[in-house]
């Protein structure tokens, strides 16, 4: 659907550019003939086209064409451009046909012509001119004459391999006079590659005499093809008709003075070849080269340079000789690997042969024009060119030396300021695979794999039973460690509310010295048994900072008060703090510690 | 505490020195690889991995040499065996794109899930066996960091060495899972090359079912399920049926 409607816009649009349609039709000369009677068909363009395709044209016989024509007319600037092919065929039955439509590619967009009809009709000798009575009566007689004028194709062989030559003559036989020669259909040759060596239209031919089924005729070579097959199978040379005019003795004299001289009148005669079967066998396949394309016969490959030596970007003619026998015209210009850093150019075609009786022979020359980009040594790998040999009826294949080249850094590679330093990408020659690994190579079994392995497991249970050894261990050495601390720990209180309550005894006693000595005592020794500091180290300080690295700053801050108290009092009694406040806070104190580590 | 040691040097190193006329042998396929007798580089490398031996290196050197001498398909399996082993054998890796260019059926693979990717990137980080021995290592370390808790009074040390020793069980119990992961995915049955040039996948594990699609060397297949002498394999597309196991290589 979409395809259709892009289709209309695009022909539309350009039916709207062009200011007029693309035309493409036929036409008819007559749109009734008769039987025999020569009638021209054409199919003309408006523009220009390609690939056309003309109708089958059953029923009829196609005595020309396709001729084609073309024409470019410029009016007031304007360029119109006209084509067209023309056909000319004749009836050899009566009845009304459809000839088809032809088809022609402008602009990618194909059109075709429409059907035509034609009625042919039987010839009525009544209804036609004297002339054409006249041509029929010299044809009608030039049936009769083919006994006396023929045309012999002869090969040279009847069975050849793909890409073998064929030589094909055609003889003419006659025992008239001949005039006036006009082709009347040429072989059509399909499935051959083909060039002609001489033909009557072109060549000055002599005739000889020979003899041909015991009678004498005089004989011409009036045409030689050498065809090259391009497939295997059984294939077919049409015949080769020539129309002539022969000078030939009236039968029947019209007069007395014919009677006794004779008369000529000329006839038109056709003489017609017969079809040639050529078997053509395709060529072996067994040790068929990879780089075998076609070539047969007998060859020889050479290749040169004109300058090893030289700098970069500097030109250098590499020349490949192809020379021999066979098939040199469809040789075609092969691929030379040049060194990846070559630029190349197409190569250029050098045809120094002659196509002969024998075949072509002589040598193709191609001519490749490479310039080498960057400095360095070259190789130019070998050429390698197989063919088949007809003679030993087997592939052969030649090699060509190879060719070194020593590129030196030139001089322009520096002067070229404007191209800076070009980097290029590394180019992917080929893919391959890589290389096999060859160094630090793993290899294990699977048997003596260690994970899952029994050393695994004996050494995650000797681990396992290390801890369980060493926690045993460790416990017992803590169990001895921490017995003495935790019970100076737990008997810390006791022993502090005994001193207390002694402190208590001698605060009731009016013992004030004895009374700050044993609440200072009892403060201390806590401290020092619940944070099992040594009692060589023991000093208000040490407790005030253990005590706030435990996280209790303010209870540090108020045990300093208290000590500082008690101290004070000790030495100068007149000092002004309450003893029972003191007893209190101690006790309060000693209750926080307590609380906060029960 | 030495000997703990030694005899975890001695496990290290013992690995490491591996029989060495295993890997004279290896040595000897390669060597005729390098004179281009593939076939006889083939006879070898097979020689070991029928005596258990494997390694990415052993399997991507035979897919070099099956790709050599044109088997595609098998050049195939051992490309995705190596890979298998070692994900990042950047080399079969490569090569194994060049040979899936060559292969008859054109199926898009489906990349896996990024976080399934990204766990098996992790668990393929080491084999199993280097896995288990980094378990091991840790197990050691968190001993030697309780130790230090158990037995020293300094307070800073006894904190760095508790500390120490939870991480490193952790991490010894994360590696030996590891271990346990890899060696699971080495030994699991998850995807199969087709060997035969040209095989029918059928309907039902009986021969004489109806043929749903035909499938050709080199092309890689999920096996989803067994029965007997039948895979049950299943396509990127989603198309899946039975086939024979004689017919592919697991990889």
């Amino acid at each position: 659907m979409k395809k259709w409607i892009l289709g209309i816009l695009i022909s539309l649009s350009s039916a709207w550019c062009w200011a007029g349609a693309v035309n493409f039709e036929a036409s008819l000369s007559h749109n009734m003939v008769e039987v025999g009677q020569r009638f021209q068909i054409t199919f003309s363009l408006n523009n220009q086209g390609g690939n056309f395709r003309p109708p089958t044209f059953e029923n009829l016989r196609i005595l020309s064409g396709p001729n084609p024509a073309s024409s470019t007319r410029i009016i007031n600037g304007s360029v119109s451009q006209n084509m067209s092919y023309s056909y000319i065929l004749v009836a050899e039955q009566t009845g009304k046909f459809t000839i088809g439509s032809a088809s022609i590619e402008v602009n990618g967009e194909t059109y075709k012509t429409k059907p035509l009809q034609i009625e042919v009709v039987k010839s009525s000798k009544n209804g036609a001119s004297a002339q054409n009575q006249r041509q029929r009566e010299r044809k009608e007689s030039g049936d009769e004459l083919s006994q006396y004028v023929f045309i012999r194709a002869v090969a040279d062989k009847n069975s050849a391999y793909v890409g073998e030559k064929i030589t094909v003559t055609y003889k003419l036989y006659t025992q008239l006079r001949l005039s006036n020669p006009q082709m009347e259909s040429m072989p059509s040759l399909t499935g051959f590659w083909h060039q002609e060596l001489r033909s009557i239209f072109k060549d000055d031919i002599q005739f000889k005499q020979e003899q041909f089924n015991g009678q004498i005729f005089n004989v011409a070579e009036i045409q030689q093809n050498v065809l090259y097959p391009q497939r295997s199978g059984d294939l077919v040379i049409d015949p080769l008709s020539l129309k002539f005019l022969a000078t030939v003795q009236r039968k029947r004299a019209r007069n007395m003075y014919e009677q006794m001289f004779g008369s000529y009148e000329r006839k038109e005669v056709i003489a017609s070849s017969k079809p040639i079967n050529i078997k053509v066998k395709a060529l072996p396949l067994k040790n068929k080269p990879a780089d075998f394309s076609g070539a047969v016969g007998k060859f020889n490959a050479v290749l040169e340079a004109n300058k090893t030596s030289l700098k970069s970007n500097e030109a250098i003619d590499v020349k490949l000789t192809i020379e021999g026998t066979g098939n040199l015209p469809l040789v075609a210009a092969p691929q030379l690997n040049f060194p990846p850093d070559f630029e190349v150019y197409d190569p250029e075609t050098e045809n120094r042969y002659k196509t002969g009786y024998n075949g072509s022979s002589g040598k193709k020359e191609f001519k490749y024009l490479v310039i080498p980009r960057h400095a360095g040594n070259y190789e130019l790998e070998p050429f390698t060119f197989s063919y088949f040999d007809l003679a030993s009826q087997s592939y052969k294949t030649i090699s060509t030396e190879a060719l070194a080249f020593e590129v030196a850094r030139g001089t322009d590679e520096e002067n070229v300021v404007y191209q800076g330093q070009r980097k290029e990408d590394v180019e992917l020659l080929k893919t391959d695979i890589h290389y096999i690994h060859l160094n630090n190579l793993s290899l294990i079994n699977i048997d003596e794999r260690f994970y899952g392995s029994t050393s695994f497991y004996l050494i995650l249970v000797f681990i396992l039973l290390l801890a369980i050894a060493l926690s045993i261990i460790a416990k017992k050495q803590k169990a001895k460690q921490g017995d003495q601390v935790g019970l100076r720990k737990s008997k810390a209180n006791k022993l502090a509310k005994k001193r207390l309550t002694k402190a208590k005894k001698h605060l009731d006693a009016q013992e004030n010295a004895l009374f700050y000595e044993e609440v200072s005592e009892a403060l201390f020794g806590y401290y020092a048994d619940k944070y099992n500091i040594n009692r060589a180290d023991l000093s208000q300080e040490k407790i005030v900072e253990t005590l706030a690295q435990d996280g209790l700053p303010e209870l540090a801050e108020e045990l300093k008060g208290s000590l500082e108290a008690a101290e004070m009092a000790r030495f100068a009694p007149s000092a002004a703090i309450a003893p029972a406040k003191l007893y209190e806070d101690a006790i309060n104190l000693i209750q926080k510690t307590e609380n906060r580590n029960a | 505490m030495r000997l703990v040691f030694l005899s975890f040097l001695w496990i290290v190193l013992s690995s490491s020195v591996m029989g060495s006329t295993a890997l004279n042998e290896f040595n000897r396929g390669n060597a005729y690889y390098e004179k281009q007798n593939y076939d006889s580089a083939i006879v070898v490398y097979e020689g070991l991995i029928d005596n258990a031996y494997f390694s990415d290196d052993l399997h991507y050197n035979l897919a070099n040499a099956y790709f050599k001498s044109n088997h595609l398909a098998k050049a195939i399996l051992h490309y995705e065996k190596a890979l298998k082993i070692n994900p990042s054998n950047t080399d079969a890796a490569y090569n194994l794109a060049i040979a899936n260019e060559k292969t008859v059926d054109r199926i898009e693979a489906i990349p896996e899930l990024f976080i399934y990717r990204w766990w098996k990137s992790i668990f393929n980080l080491f084999s199993a066996d280097l896995w288990s021995k980094i378990a091991l290592f840790f197990f050691f370390i968190a001993l030697a960091g309780i130790s230090l808790y158990w037995f020293l009074s300094t307070i800073s040390i006894r904190k760095t060495g508790f500390f120490a020793s939870i991480i490193s069980l952790i991490l010894a119990l994360f590696s030996w899972f590891m271990a346990m992961q890899q060696n699971n995915y080495l030994n699991k049955l998850n995807f199969a090359i087709i060997i035969e040039p040209t095989v029918n996948i059928i309907s039902s594990p009986s021969p004489g079912s109806s043929t749903l699609f035909v499938l050709h060397e080199g092309t890689k297949v999920k096996v989803k399920d067994e029965k007997g002498e039948w895979y049950n394999v299943s396509l990127p597309n989603g198309n899946e049926g039975w086939i024979k196991k004689s017919l592919v290589g697991e990889i």
